[in-house]
């Protein structure tokens, strides 16, 4: 079910009156409903891949118990990979299994062999990057003693297919939203309120911003031999605020509809195109898959300790992990490893923690230097988008090159003003937001009801009058 | 809670009273302001899709205004033929084309499906009633909503710009270049079969369009205009034909009591077709002032028009050879 659809705008209130007015006193009754919700929320659109999140919810729960009661410490590494084997064997099938053949063939016939295998007709499951790592996390913090694992196993199968993040996140770790499940969920006015407040963004960014961009972006994509470099350069920018508007929109809902039935997740974007360098982007870009890697993955690796090839190593294994798990194909891997060459600089020079603030905090507008810094950087990420967006990689290099050709200065074929004119307003909202959590949370706190009203009212209008064609969610087939 | 809920169903019933307080608004004006005439001397009008868009060649057909257009289906011919035909009171004669597919189900997808939907319903939204409404946002809810907002902006836009004169704006006869038709007949060698394997049953029938004849027949009734079903010309091998049972049935008993003009057998060569459905304009200009001279003769005055036609085209046959 897509959050900008019919059926999720039905499907949410009546969920949201059966959880605060059927089933509140009931706190069982109240996460039954949130798994019962989940799985019609997962099974609208396929409901055979119900069984897998029902599956590793039952593995990861028992062996979660079975963790807790076991002091050997070789039975509970065996514990901890069975859970590792069963979640990314199911992960690495539907989504690697055709990548991994496809290359494989290719070597084998490199080197003069030839294998005839025929690949599978596998349907990727939407959103099994996402449960899946999430699942992990709780088995890796049981295995870690960071936290005691549950007996509650309704909690526990609320947690992993919770709707709002099940198939695009934020990934969320056991010990922030586990707890929330055992504990009686009252209702809060402002927190609904701003849970609306955000989720209007959200629909805001992906509707009008994210669907509008997806219309050119994929124009000029799929036809890039037709256009001239400067239109292709358009071409990546669209791209570049359809990515941030789809993914991080989705997220604003996803958050927002957790808080209307009470719930706080973690913030997963914090303006990453405002960044004055790329360890700050990284920062504030997909924060919960950031952080899940740093944790589960760089950290384990040795992280920033030992000498400058572990670093190296570390580095490039975080990014083109990351770049990997976006999808099966050469793109994201060569997406991953650019961003670690832009990072490793800044890494190996100790300067990737200059920009922990907020850029020009408490200031209208930033400095030149700031301006200067947030351009580079966001010309940096257009760059490494192309890739990510690109059929292959062949696709990239020669839309790249055609970027860097004469006809870069020639005046673009498609100029539409409208849309330009809405990403402005949309960078304005967000520049001004940015002190906040999300763009719109404490522009209008303060001010008179008739303002903020007139406020949303705007919002709303510009949904409804600039509504892209409906697109799906990019991060779903991830 | 009830606080939240109390504010929460304010918002929603300002914001949508805004939106049809501008929704009625635009359309009230375009409704009322917008242009639809034509020349004073206007006898005959054509409405349909592509087939009579390409054949009638207006410019040399006196008294004959050509609004056909692409791939429209009936519903829409009849959001604006109502305004046109209001505005244009010297028009006395209707020709409305009813060709092979528009009985086939698939004319639905004309009415409905987002590709036709966005750009139609944005030009005749104002023009539509409540019913009509609710079909669409029945049949394709997401798409209507598109469209509907497309509508709002479209039409505060032709306001702003006090650009309502919209007779350069609902089709025309189109000068079609393309010469295709040979091509076409030799990568399609199994046309013949294909066509031959279809038995009418197998046809499904789009009520939904046929409806909206129904009710452009009916207007112009009401308003004392005649109506006369045409076939335009088509090539031997045009595809539609599959139904032709079919269709001759649904014209025999639906549409028995109103003239039927076909002209399908036009005698025209490869080279004066577009392709196997449509004349390019070539063939367009042979067809329309053939009949020119037939209406200068008295067509419409004669007992027994399609004798008359089939003889005309007789003669005409043996002329082009």
């Amino acid at each position: 079910m897509l959050f900008n659809s019919i059926d999720f705008a039905v499907f949410l209130p009546i969920i949201f009156i059966l959880y605060w007015f059927v089933t509140s006193k009931n706190l069982k009754l109240q996460n039954l409903l949130i798994v019962f919700s989940s799985y019609i929320f997962y099974g609208w659109w396929d409901w055979r891949f119900l069984s897998l999140i029902i599956f590793s919810t039952v593995i990861d729960y028992f062996i979660g118990i079975n963790l807790s009661k076991q002091e050997n410490q070789n039975k509970r590494k065996m514990l901890l990979w069975t859970s590792i084997l069963v979640n990314l064997g199911f992960l690495g099938f539907f989504k690697y299994y055709n990548f991994f053949l496809d290359n494989f063939i290719t070597a084998f016939s490199f080197f003069g062999t030839e294998i005839n295998v025929n690949s599978l007709n596998i349907i990727l499951p939407v959103g099994i990057s996402f449960y899946t790592f999430q699942t992990l996390s709780y088995t890796i913090d049981v295995y870690k003693r960071k936290i005691k694992p549950t007996k509650n196993f309704i909690a526990f199968s609320a947690f992993v297919s919770f709707f709002p993040q099940l198939v695009a996140g934020p990934i969320e770790r056991a010990t922030n939203l586990l707890p929330q499940f055992y504990t009686k969920r009252d209702f809060d006015y402002s927190k609904a309120v701003d849970g609306m407040r955000q989720i209007l963004w959200g629909l805001f960014k992906k509707i009008v911003i994210a669907d509008n961009c997806a219309q050119y972006a994929n124009t000029i994509f799929n036809n890039s031999s037709d256009y001239s470099g400067s239109t292709l350069m358009l071409g990546a920018v669209f791209f570049t605020f359809q990515i941030y508007g789809d993914f991080s929109g989705y997220s604003d809902i996803a958050i927002g509809t957790s808080r209307l039935f009470g719930f706080n997740l973690k913030q997963n974007f914090a303006f990453p195109y405002f960044s004055r360098d790329i360890a700050e982007f990284w920062r504030r870009w997909h924060i919960s898959l950031s952080t899940w890697f740093r944790d589960y993955l760089y950290i384990p690796l040795g992280g920033s300790r030992g000498g400058t090839w572990n670093k190296i190593r570390n580095i490039f294994i975080i990014f083109l992990v990351s770049g990997f798990w976006h999808g099966a194909n050469w793109t994201f891997i060569v997406w991953g490893a650019l961003n670690a060459l832009y990072f490793l600089p800044i890494f190996l020079t100790n300067n990737n923690r200059n920009n922990l603030d907020i850029v020009a905090y408490g200031k209208y507008l930033p400095s030149l230097k700031e301006f200067l810094l947030m351009l580079s950087t966001f010309g940096l990420t257009v760059f490494a988008w192309i890739f990510f967006r690109a059929n292959n990689v062949e696709h990239a290099i020669n839309y790249i090159a055609s970027i860097f050709s004469t006809s870069f200065f020639s005046i673009p074929e498609i100029k539409p003003k409208s849309i330009i004119l809405l990403i402005c307003i949309f960078i304005a909202i967000e520049w001004f937001g940015r002190e906040g959590k999300y763009a719109i949370s404490n522009i209008f706190n303060i001010r008179k009801r008739f303002y903020r009203w007139s406020f949303y009212v705007f919002i709303c209008l510009l949904i409804f009058l600039y509504q892209g064609k409906q697109q799906e969610f990019i991060y779903f087939q991830f | 809670m009830k606080l939240f809920i109390k504010s929460f169903s304010y918002f929603v019933l300002l914001f949508l009273g805004i939106i049809l307080l501008i929704t009625i608004s635009t359309s009230y004006i375009e409704k009322n302001y917008s242009s639809f005439e034509f020349q004073s001397n206007l006898t005959y009008l054509v409405v349909g899709d592509s087939h009579p868009e390409c054949a009638f060649n207006d410019s040399l057909i006196p008294n004959f205004k050509n609004i056909a257009e692409s791939g429209e289906a009936y519903f829409y011919n009849y959001s604006k033929i109502k305004p046109v035909i209001l505005q244009n009171p010297s028009i006395k004669v209707v020709f409305i084309e009813y060709t092979n597919n528009q009985i086939n189900d698939y004319m639905n997808e004309r009415i409905w499906a987002d590709a036709y939907i966005s750009d139609r319903y944005p030009r005749y939204s104002s023009f539509m009633n409540l019913e009509e409404n609710l079909m669409l946002f029945k049949n394709n809810p997401s798409a209507y909503t598109n469209a509907l907002s497309l509508s709002i902006r479209k039409k505060s836009v032709r306001i702003f710009k006090n650009d309502l004169d919209f007779s350069t704006k609902i089709g025309g006869y189109l000068y079609l270049k393309r010469d295709k038709t040979d091509s076409i007949i030799n990568s399609r060698t199994k046309l013949k079969d294909t066509a031959s394997s279809v038995t009418p049953d197998t046809i499904d029938i789009s009520e939904a369009n046929l409806s909206y004849l129904d009710e452009i027949i009916r207007f112009c009734k009401i308003n004392d205009k005649k109506v006369i079903l045409i076939r335009s010309p088509q090539h031997k091998k045009y595809a539609g034909y599959m139904n032709e049972e079919k269709y001759k049935q649904i014209l025999n008993t639906r549409y028995a009591d109103l003239e039927y003009l076909d002209f399908s057998n036009f005698p025209l060569s490869n080279s004066e077709f577009g392709d196997l459905t449509h004349l390019n304009y070539k063939g367009a200009a042979i067809f329309s002032e053939w009949f020119a001279n037939l209406m200068n003769n008295g067509l419409l005055e004669k007992e027994d028009k399609q004798d008359y036609i089939d003889q005309k085209i007789k003669e005409q046959a043996r002329t082009a050879l």
